[in-house]
């Protein structure tokens, strides 16, 4: 995993960008906390913290999901991706301190346990307005809890990376019921037009911003025939020290070109199926573009003393044209780079 | 076409990300403000009740034990205020003032004040006899029948403890309050404004039982009036009592 060992561990940018997290967040709090004590003097602080906390950990987890669809968009945006994870546990710190007060204020010092009484005294699941909206909320806690859990690479290495990932596809289930926590809670107790509209805007936001950059790699993945060799691209269209993204045979492949050589690897980074077509040679490697794993472009192996490995493809280049046999080669084994030069003429 | 390259663990980002990136925070920090802003002011204003937390005050006067525990403050000229007497926490204060019906006495608690509505948590343990002598109160009178459309909410959460004190939101609340018998109040909005009448129940636990699943929602309820000195109660029984209203 290269120089991502760096990775894990604090950086400048990673400080600088939890600074920003911890700043946003803090200034949004006291807003809400100020602004509700001023507008409305008798409401006692209990319920202000517990709406804080709860309306910021709902703005934190629609954020974290807007930042990967807008990175597929716009590569600009990356930078918000490499530090993404620490976003969902700041959410998680939040949503946290929400159902907690939640749990003291509406629980706390009756009859039963504050956790047992959140599952047992509403269980009209059948109606809308009375539906127990509390257990909606603490499902999505655990999730957002879960996922915090085993947010570090360690877990990642621990549970593999397939499971790690479908682990933390729950974050779509997760904002689902939250969704629905705020829509049959909150909402049928409030009356101001303008608070469902902003919900609905900020579903509609996620999912258009989803369904957008879904569009476009399936467009680019428009698929090509399962021949020997398939002419991907011309060498032109990849721009030097860059890569450019096709799929072959249904997978995708990551074609790169660097001195005037071009090598095909696994699209797919081995840290957290990052798109390595996206990311750049850097000091002769490929460099990931979400978190900066480093890879050989020929044999598709990290440098010394890491240990991850790509896929590779065979690739030739003919008449300007770079061609790429669609089966893998098994990760890590190294083909012979083609060359431009010899191609072009 | 930009060629900007970002890797988080360089110590610089190129200049171009770097202006995206900033542009992106500012307008994100702008975006939450006005969220945190348009949240404030649109959601519904708090009821007027007062729980005044954390101060400690001593009260005397003669208690009632039925139909709800409630304490007839002495005052120096004029009729005793009624105080709606409460415990600790999601608890009511029956166990608290068993045996005591119009005895004198001094206890500590806290006060919560709505409108007319004084209610005093009871500080366990705080209730101390004043003088041996015990004056009964008057009996309990029966006004006929009578029915009301409102909200079941606890009258300790709605008079001032909790903000919201009542609505969906609250129901879970108000159901463990009901529970731990805290005293039931139908809040009946009127064109004048908004009456409250305490509930009591004819056939004593069981139904008790039954008002919690009742609370939070519009109900119409049907029962006898009674009066018992000032206060005046709505006797509920089990048969024919409720209905939910839309
Ligand atoms: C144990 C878990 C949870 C419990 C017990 C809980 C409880 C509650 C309660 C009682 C309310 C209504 C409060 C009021 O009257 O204003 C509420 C509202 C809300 N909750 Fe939760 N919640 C939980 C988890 C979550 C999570 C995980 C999120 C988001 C990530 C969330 C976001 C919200 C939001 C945005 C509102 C509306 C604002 C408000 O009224 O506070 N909740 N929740
Ligand atoms: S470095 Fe994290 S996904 Fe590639």
């Amino acid at each position: 995993m290269s120089t991502s060992y760096k990775a894990v561990g604090w950086n400048r940018q990673k400080r600088r960008y939890d600074a920003v997290i911890a700043a946003g967040v803090a200034v949004y709090l006291a807003l809400f906390v100020a602004g509700s004590i001023l507008h409305d003097p008798d409401s006692t602080i209990e319920t202000v913290l517990i709406r804080a906390f709860g309306t910021a950990a709902c703005l934190t987890l629609t954020i974290v999901l807007a930042i990967g669809p807008l990175c597929r968009l716009d590569r600009r945006f990356l930078p918000l991706l490499y530090n993404r994870r620490h976003l969902g546990v700041a959410t998680c710190l939040l949503a946290l301190a929400h159902g907690t007060f939640a749990i003291v204020q509406f629980h706390a010092l009756g009859d039963v346990n504050p956790l047992v009484s959140v599952l047992v005294t509403s269980t009209d699941y059948r109606s809308l307005t009375d539906f127990p909206y509390q257990q909606l909320g603490l499902l999505a806690l655990l999730i957002l809890a879960l996922m915090a859990a085993t947010s570090h690479d360690f877990w990642l290495r621990v549970l593999s990376a397939p499971v790690w990932k479908s682990l933390h596809m729950l974050v779509y289930l997760a904002y689902s019921l939250v969704v629905a926590h705020i829509a049959l809670g909150a909402l049928q107790a409030e009356r101001h037009v303008i608070l469902p509209v902003m919900l609905l805007v900020s579903v509609t936001v996620t999912l258009t911003l989803h369904g957008l950059a879904a569009r476009g790699e399936r467009s680019a993945d428009a698929d090509r025939a399962n021949a020997t060799f398939v002419d991907v691209c011309g060498v032109e269209e990849i721009r030097e020290g860059r890569g450019k993204t096709v799929c072959l045979a249904g997978e995708r492949v990551a074609v790169f070109r660097y001195d005037g050589k071009v090598s095909a690897v696994s699209n797919v980074c081995r840290h957290q199926n990052g798109p390595l077509g996206e990311g750049k040679i850097v000091g002769g490697c490929i460099v990931c573009p979400w978190h900066g794993y480093e890879y050989e472009p020929s044999s598709g192996r990290a440098p010394a003393p890491f240990t991850e490995r790509l896929p590779t493809f065979d690739v030739r280049v003919e008449r300007g044209r770079v061609l790429v046999r669609p089966t893998p080669r098994p990760a890590g084994t190294f083909v012979e780079p083609a060359l431009v030069e010899r191609g072009i003429s | 076409m930009i060629d900007d390259f970002y890797i988080g663990y360089e110590p610089r980002m190129p200049d171009g990300l770097s202006r995206m990136l900033r542009a992106t925070a500012v307008s994100l920090a702008m975006l939450s403000l006005v969220t945190a802003g348009v949240l404030v002011w649109a959601q519904e204003r708090s009821s007027p009740g007062t729980f005044h937390y954390g101060e400690l005050r001593s009260f005397s006067g003669r208690i009632v034990e039925h139909p709800l525990p409630g304490l007839e403050v002495a005052r120096e000229s004029g009729q005793p205020v009624w105080h709606w007497l409460v415990g600790p926490g999601k608890h009511g204060a029956a166990r608290l003032v068993a045996g005591l019906d119009g005895r004198h006495v001094r206890l500590s608690g806290t006060l919560v004040e709505r409108g007319d509505d004084r209610m005093i948590e009871v500080v366990p343990d705080s209730i101390t006899d004043v003088s041996a002598e015990r004056t009964p109160g008057p009996p309990i009178e029966n006004l006929g029948a009578a029915m009301f459309d409102g909200e079941i909410v606890d009258s300790k959460c709605y008079l001032g403890v909790m903000k919201p004190g009542q609505g969906p939101t609250h129901r879970d609340c108000a159901v463990r309050c009901l529970l731990g018998q805290v005293p039931a109040m139908l809040v009946v909005r009127e064109s004048k404004g908004v009456k409250r009448i305490a509930l009591i129940v004819s056939d004593g636990e069981s139904f008790q039982r039954m008002l919690p699943a009742l609370a939070g929602r519009p109900i119409r309820l049907y029962g006898t009036l009674m009066v018992r000195g000032e206060q005046s109660f709505l006797s509920l029984s089990p048969i024919d009592s409720r209905s939910p209203v839309r």
